[in-house]
């Protein structure tokens, strides 16, 4: 097994050119390092950027500008003999169950995918592979023929995790995984998904705009505002003492389902709406709604800097 | 009847006919909404909370939909045969609803500011310019800082949250008594939905409104609601106030609910309490209770036949087999209910 | 509800035994799902069954029939119909009845040749620019708008100016310059589904591009394909009409239903049986393929599916 960090992510950035003299500047800078065998949860709101940066570390989009280190190797996406090194050991797995598999083809197919243009398995050993793999995810065999339009929600996510896992992979992105199905199935998706964290080790970049189960699953939380890193630190001590006012005002307005709590409690409330990532202000991305706001935070983009061991935070003000 | 009751449903039964045959959607739901009040209504997907909500306006398609049996009071008048045009006058003036995609409600070709004095034209006797001025007034209490330009804008000139805040302005711009609202923060996010609550809470309060609140998420339910009921596979299955259902749960499918959500302290050591199995298939609903299936706790009763009412307090009841006399006792539901309400 | 008795064995402890991930509902591939649906609009069905019925007699009426399709005999000009001849006979004492299922047999494959090639071309013409995408997608939309701009029918026209009259220079003439909508249509398509989650879980697995475009974009992308080639056929046979109208159709004595027409048409005031046929034979086919496309799509866009 392998030790030290899966995944070192620096100074990432992914734009995309999107008209004349517009950038949309989806990543603008992120650092991250994950340990292997750890969870690192991204949190954010919508056109924050995570899931572009999932996308990018996988290799969808090609980055701009920065390092992606997998396994202490530097990798280049656009470099054959890199992606040939990588190979199948980096997954994702999808937020909606019923856009990521493909509507015209039967189960086993979908979940074969990847040893089939990598022509690893034929026959009745391929069978008995799929049989494996659907019940490692809660499946059974009768389900090899079948359609993903059959399926509820939950199991057609727990198809699309059989498939991720076909590979043998050792960093899984699992990008909003739960978000699309309803709430008593998403307990059940979670379990399976630390259930094989722990039977395989897998190193898990969990990305997702639910505080609570991301507070629940990670080791490491990264709090991410417009493509930059507003905060970095531990679980416990992000959730516990956050300290950048983003965070703050995003843990707030979590609901907590305890009517006592929740009706007597302060949220602070934020103006306005999420700018556009096209074209940003120079200086600090959550200047324009900063509770706190002071005139260098519009001028000057502040760096993430340790403010205590293993805490790091983007601000000015602090 | 309780002059204090705005809306009275009895037994509803509502259905869709399709290819494969009968989808019951709805069966046999009773509930009221008092005056002022904010009835939280949660469901998983095929519950049929959103067709409950939408048979009360009668905005279900039909066909295919078929209202089969029930009853709907409004205001003291039985409303479920009420014609067309009648049913146009209320939801015009009297029930409005907001939905979860704002776009259903407003109409990208005209400005939003004239969307709404057309509302307000169509409700009641007054002049054009009134209306444009209560317009400006409610666009301002919805929290736009700038109501006289965001009055000459249209639709996609608006963020997620403004359309949102739009759409709760031409709900309550005609003073509805009951506003529906069907998971209107479902897709938005967390700090918007923040705003968002907070704004039909400040409506309901300067209007007097009452509010049915569709949703999900427990957390919503507990920041909003006054009372809620708890659906599942086309009927109710437990209703209380807000608090009987958070810290002294009754039924089974509600425990599991409270219990699936990471708590306070919880870590990735301790896997969750998660339900097994997926919510029915609503073409052969089960003759006895629905959750039957899932249930830790299922006798051969629970098979059979759907469980009686069990009530606990005026507005707190249920409907589950395992508080009656027969039934063995559950050694560990005070241990249950006191794990939820520590730990949440 | 009825009233069961409670009794006290009821109260026991069961749990189901049924299966928690089964599925009750017997599998339907996509194609199954949409024919049945296919089947259950009666119209459509109608549509079909007729197009059969025409299929059918096109092929057997000019085997066994006792005339020939160029046969002349002066004894029976310009004769009314009759039980000797159906559909009557024209000026050189031709047989109308086989002469119009003979046509039919060459209308019937003018249409559906040039819909195939039509569709071949549009799908990689159409594929290939969708999925290259870039500066070489903006290049080939680019030739296929300058195409467009003029119409269809005048560059059947002008090809078939210059080609000599026959059965295949008409199906390269309808099919030279129809392909771009079909190619338009494709590139939509596959547009859409390049950026769909199963496609960049392809990628992930590193599938090579003809992987992607054989397992994901051609299934996918395959039904407003074959709507829209239902609706090719019917523009062929209209188009191959039109061409006898104005003489550059198919050569005397073959037949077909353009020329059959035409030369109807001549004679509308005196002998009107000679355009009544064909026209109607025309039509008929012409209203079952479009009716059958509408129905296609309807099959294939299932807005209530649960």
């Amino acid at each position: 097994m392998f030790k030290g960090n899966m995944l070192e992510v620096e100074d990432l950035k992914k734009y995309f050119n999107v008209g004349y003299k517009k950038t949309l500047k989806a990543v603008d800078g992120v650092s991250f390092k994950v340990k292997s065998g750890e969870t690192l949860g991204i949190v954010g709101e919508s056109g924050c950027g995570k899931s572009t940066l999932g996308r990018t570390i996988v290799g969808i989009y090609e980055l701009t500008s920065g390092k992606i280190i997998f396994k202490d190797e530097n990798i280049n996406y656009s470099n054959k003999k890199d992606k040939a090194k990588i190979g199948n050991k980096i997954q994702m797995i999808f937020q909606d169950p019923y856009a990521s598999l493909n509507p015209r083809m039967i189960v086993g197919d979908i979940i074969a995918e990847g040893w089939d243009i990598n022509k690893k398995y034929r026959g009745n050993e391929r069978k008995k592979k799929i049989v494996e793999m659907l019940e490692l995810v809660g499946l059974n065999e009768e389900h090899i023929n079948r359609f993903p339009h059959e399926f509820s929600g939950g199991q057609r996510q727990r198809i699309g995790i059989g498939r991720a896992l076909s590979m043998n992979p050792e960093l899984i992105i699992c990008d909003e995984p739960i978000s699309s199905l309803d709430v008593s199935i998403q307990a059940q998706i979670m379990n399976l998904l630390l259930k094989l964290q722990k039977q395989f080790g897998f190193t898990y970049i969990f990305i997702s705009h639910d505080l609570r189960i991301v507070k629940y699953i990670s080791d490491n939380v990264i709090v991410i505002y417009l493509g930059n890193v507003m905060e970095y630190a531990e679980n416990q001590v992000i959730y516990d003492y956050p300290l950048h006012p983003y965070t703050k005002v995003l843990f707030s307005a979590i609901p907590i389902p305890n009517p006592d709590i929740e009706k007597s409690k302060k949220t602070i409330l934020l103006e306005g709406d999420i700018p556009s990532p096209i074209n940003p202000k120079p200086g600090c991305k959550f200047a324009s709604r900063c509770p706190l706001v002071q005139d260098i935070c519009t001028k000057i983009e502040p760096e993430l800097k340790e403010r205590k061991p293993g805490h790091f935070v983007a601000c000015h003000i602090l | 009847m309780d002059r204090d009751i705005i809306l009275e449903v009895k037994n509803l039964n509502f259905s869709f006919t399709t290819y494969a045959g009968e989808v019951k959607a709805v069966r046999g739901v009773d509930f009221f909404l008092r005056r002022g009040e904010v009835l939280g209504i949660i469901g998983e997907s095929g519950s049929g909370k959103s067709v409950t909500a939408k048979s009360i306006t009668r905005i279900n398609p039909m066909p295919p939909g078929k209202f089969k049996e029930g009853k709907i009071f409004f205001d003291g008048q039985d409303i479920t045969n009420y014609t067309k045009k009648q049913m146009e006058k209320i939801r015009a003036k009297k029930i409005r609803m907001i939905f979860q995609d704002p776009m259903t409600s407003l109409n990208p070709t005209m400005k939003i500011g004239e969307q709404i004095a057309e509302g307000i034209l169509k409700a009641g006797n007054i002049s054009k310019n009134e209306a444009k001025e209560r317009v400006i007034e409610i666009l301002n209490n919805v929290g736009f800082s700038n109501p006289k330009l965001r009055y000459k804008e249209y639709p996609h000139e608006y963020s997620g949250g403004m359309k949102q805040r739009a759409m709760i302005a031409l709900a309550m711009s005609v003073n509805p008594e009951i506003l529906i609202a069907d998971e209107p923060t479902t897709a938005l996010d967390v700090t918007t939905q923040a705003q968002i609550l907070k704004l039909i809470k400040n409506m309901q309060r300067a209007y007097n409104t009452s509010v049915i609140m569709i949703t999900h998420d427990l957390g919503v339910v507990a920041n909003i609601a006054d009372r809620v009921i708890i659906m599942y596979a086309g009927k109710i299955l437990e209703t209380g106030m807000v608090k009987d259902i958070f810290f002294e749960p009754c039924h089974p499918y509600t425990w599991g609910l409270l219990q699936s959500i990471p708590l306070k302290n919880s870590n990735k050591e301790e896997p969750l309490k998660a339900i097994k199995g997926s919510p029915p298939d609503l073409f052969s609903p089960p003759l006895g209770c629905p959750f039957a299936p899932r249930c830790r706790y299922t006798m051969k009763v629970c098979i059979k036949c759907f469980p009686y009412k069990r009530k606990i307090t005026k507005d707190h009841y249920f409907y589950c087999w395992l508080y009656h006399e027969k039934a063995p006792k559950i050694e560990d539901i005070k241990e249950i209910r006191s794990f939820i309400t520590n730990n949440v | 509800m009825d009233k069961i008795k409670l009794t006290e064995d009821l109260f026991v402890y069961e749990s189901i035994k049924e299966e928690a991930e089964k599925i009750s509902r017997p599998s339907l591939t996509y194609w199954q799902d949409a024919f049945r649906r296919f089947k259950a609009n009666k119209v459509v069905m109608g549509a079909f069954i007729l197009l059969l019925i025409m299929v059918v007699l096109a092929i057997f009426v000019p085997i066994f029939s006792r005339y020939n399709y160029y046969q002349q005999d002066f004894n029976c000009i310009n004769k009314w119909p009759s039980w000797e001849h159906f559909f009557g006979t024209d000026d050189l004492g031709r047989d109308l009845f086989v002469r119009c299922w003979e046509g039919a047999r060459v209308s019937l494959f003018i249409g559906i040749m040039a819909a195939f090639i039509n569709g071949g071309l549009g799908i990689i013409y159409g594929g290939l620019s969708g999925f290259l995408g870039g500066t070489i997608d903006m290049i080939m939309m680019r030739v296929v708008e300058i195409i467009i701009s003029i119409p269809q029918l005048l560059w059947i026209i002008l090809l078939m100016l210059i080609m000599k009259p026959g059965i295949w220079p008409i199906i390269i003439a309808i099919s030279a310059t129809g392909w771009v909508q079909t190619a338009r249509i494709f590139r939509g398509q596959v547009l859409q589904i390049r950026e769909t989650e199963f496609v960049m879980a392809s990628k992930i697995f590193r599938a090579s591009n003809l992987w992607i475009i054989y397992k994901h974009l051609l299934p996918n992308a395959i039904s407003p394909i074959l709507i829209n080639l239902t609706f090719v056929i019917p523009g062929a046979i209209f188009a191959e009409a039109f061409l006898s109208y104005i003489g550059l159709g198919l050569p005397l004595p073959m037949a077909s239903w353009g020329n059959l027409a035409a030369g109807g048409a001549s004679v509308i005031f005196i002998y009107p049986y000679q355009l009544f046929f064909p026209a109607l034979l025309i039509s008929i086919t012409m209203l079952s393929f479009n009716i059958i496309g509408d129905g296609l799509r309807d099959a294939f866009d299932p807005k209530f599916r649960i």
